[in-house]
């Protein structure tokens, strides 16, 4: 089948059928594969193509039925547990257009515009802000969350193209162009340890102060659940104390060819003196037991 | 949260409900996916979808990758009256769910009757390719060109076509 595709037609078909109903896993290292010869643009492919089948699922419901009081209940015990008890006034609405501006919000909440980033670059009708169900709720949402991590003094924009919650991936084109621009590029070495100290795990960290920006690369770096348990870097720096280094970003891994992923650092380094690299609870820890440190990276 | 749970529990409820087989499973999917929303809320730009559509959009992710990795097939259910009866949506129901779903059912109507039967029953009833095309009759090869086509027609008639390098909340490629 593939011999007889253009790769882009057949790209877009494996797109198609990862939001109509999943990918198998060899479909999925085919994707990968596909994946990274096309870049950046084929993210929002399928980001606009699950935001078409999500759409078209909400229309055609035919009925919504109630969660029950006690579910609502429970769940709002579980997911809010980590949350602080008082996350002060929600935002207004127009609060989540900002996106990328760079500027870490105030942990006072009345400047929080900063916190929202976007699902989807610019370009879509503007007639879309209107609310399904007529409710406000992700925006007050998206402010309790910042201020979650504001709390705890963390909190920094997602940078464009930059690691979400869960696992996005970076082009060999973006890791090169850092590589030829930054002229103190530092590199370094994984080495496992711990659970993964029998695996054979390779890879590097390119890194630039200058810059302030970074990438990891992993081989042979187990695919992980994010339902269960994340990776997550930490950025060893002069300007923090060993015990809390900087929260580098978490990340997920899909498959064990290799993987390239950014690097988001929550404060500023003023020059890593090492990455290690953790496996954690979904969603990160904002101080590492340490318990699962299975990577990491000293200067070449 | 309260203010998301009270005003989408329902929303995310009702499609849990559909991609699992009980209550207990309905209710861990649906905290997995308040999880995420929780996750990801910093990320949601309403100038690109609607609140309904972006935790709609969650909550399938979510729910596919569970079906796949409990090796549920999605299609497990017998197909019922709901085969064609969920096709058959009520407008009016869609009305109250915002400008999203409106511009979702007028979309639908554009593509194909062959197009419109296939995604009804693949993204309403989660049905496989295989499935369909037992229900239908139709062929495998024609189900799948059918489903894709008519998702990628839909994308660019509801204008999810805009794309540009800084999305933050990246589509990743789930494995089973």
């Amino acid at each position: 089948m593939m011999g007889k595709t253009p790769i882009n037609d057949r790209l877009m078909e494996l797109l198609a059928d990862q939001a109509l109903q999943g990918l198998s896993p060899s479909e999925s290292a085919e994707l990968d594969s596909l994946l990274r010869a096309e870049g950046a643009a084929v993210d929002d492919e399928a980001l606009a193509l699950e935001l078409a089948a999500a759409s078209l699922d909400v229309a055609l419901l035919k009925s919504v039925e109630p969660m029950p009081a006690a579910v609502m209940l429970k769940l709002m015990n579980a997911v809010t547990q980590d949350a602080p008890t008082s996350v002060g006034r929600p935002l207004p609405r127009t609060a989540t257009t900002a996106s990328g501006s760079g500027a870490a919000p105030s942990a006072g909440g009345a400047d929080g515009p900063g916190v929202a980033g976007r699902i989807l670059p610019g370009g879509a009708s503007a007639g879309r802000a209107s609310n399904a169900f007529g409710g406000s709720g992700i925006a007050w949402l998206a402010a309790a969350a910042a201020l979650a991590l504001a709390a705890v003094g963390w909190l920094r924009p997602m940078p464009a193209g930059g690691p979400a919650t869960g696992g996005p991936t970076a082009t060999p084109q973006a890791k090169q162009q850092l590589v030829a621009s930054a002229p103190d590029l530092s590199r370094w070495v994984w080495n496992a340890l711990g659970e993964m100290g029998d695996k054979k795990v390779g890879g590097e960290v390119v890194w630039s102060t200058a810059k302030q920006q970074g990438f990891m690369t992993f081989e042979g770096l187990p695919p992980n659940d994010p339902t269960k348990e994340q990776y997550q870097l930490w950025i060893f720096d002069p300007s923090q104390s060993d015990k809390t280094p900087i929260d580098g970003g978490v990340f997920d891994v899909a498959s064990t060819g290799e993987v390239i992923v950014p690097i988001d650092p929550k404060l500023r380094p003023a020059g890593p003196v090492m990455f290690a690299v953790t496996i954690e609870k979904p969603g990160g820890s904002v101080v590492s037991s340490r318990e699962r440190l299975v990577l990491i990276a000293k200067p070449t | 949260m309260q203010t998301v749970l009270t005003t989408y529990g329902g929303l995310v409820w009702s499609l849990a409900r559909r991609f699992t087989f009980n209550e207990s499973d309905c209710e861990d999917a649906a905290q997995e996916i308040f999880a995420e929303v929780w996750r990801s809320a910093p990320r949601y730009d309403p100038q690109v979808a609607g609140e309904a559509t972006f935790i709609a959009m969650i909550a399938r992710r979510r729910l596919i990758d569970r079906g796949r990795k409990e090796r549920r097939r999605l299609d497990a259910k017998p197909l019922t009256e709901g085969t064609e009866g969920v096709a058959q949506a009520d407008a009016s129901r869609a009305l109250e769910r915002g400008d999203d779903t409106q511009r979702a059912l007028k979309a639908l109507e554009s593509l194909s009757q062959e197009q419109q039967r296939v995604l009804r029953m693949s993204i309403c009833q989660g049905l496989s390719h295989e499935r369909i095309s037992e229900a239908t009759g139709l062929p495998l090869g024609t189900v799948k060109t059918h489903a894709r086509r008519g998702l990628i027609r839909l994308r660019e008639l509801l204008e999810y076509t805009s794309v540009g390098s800084n999305a933050t909340l990246k589509s990743e490629p789930r494995v089973s």
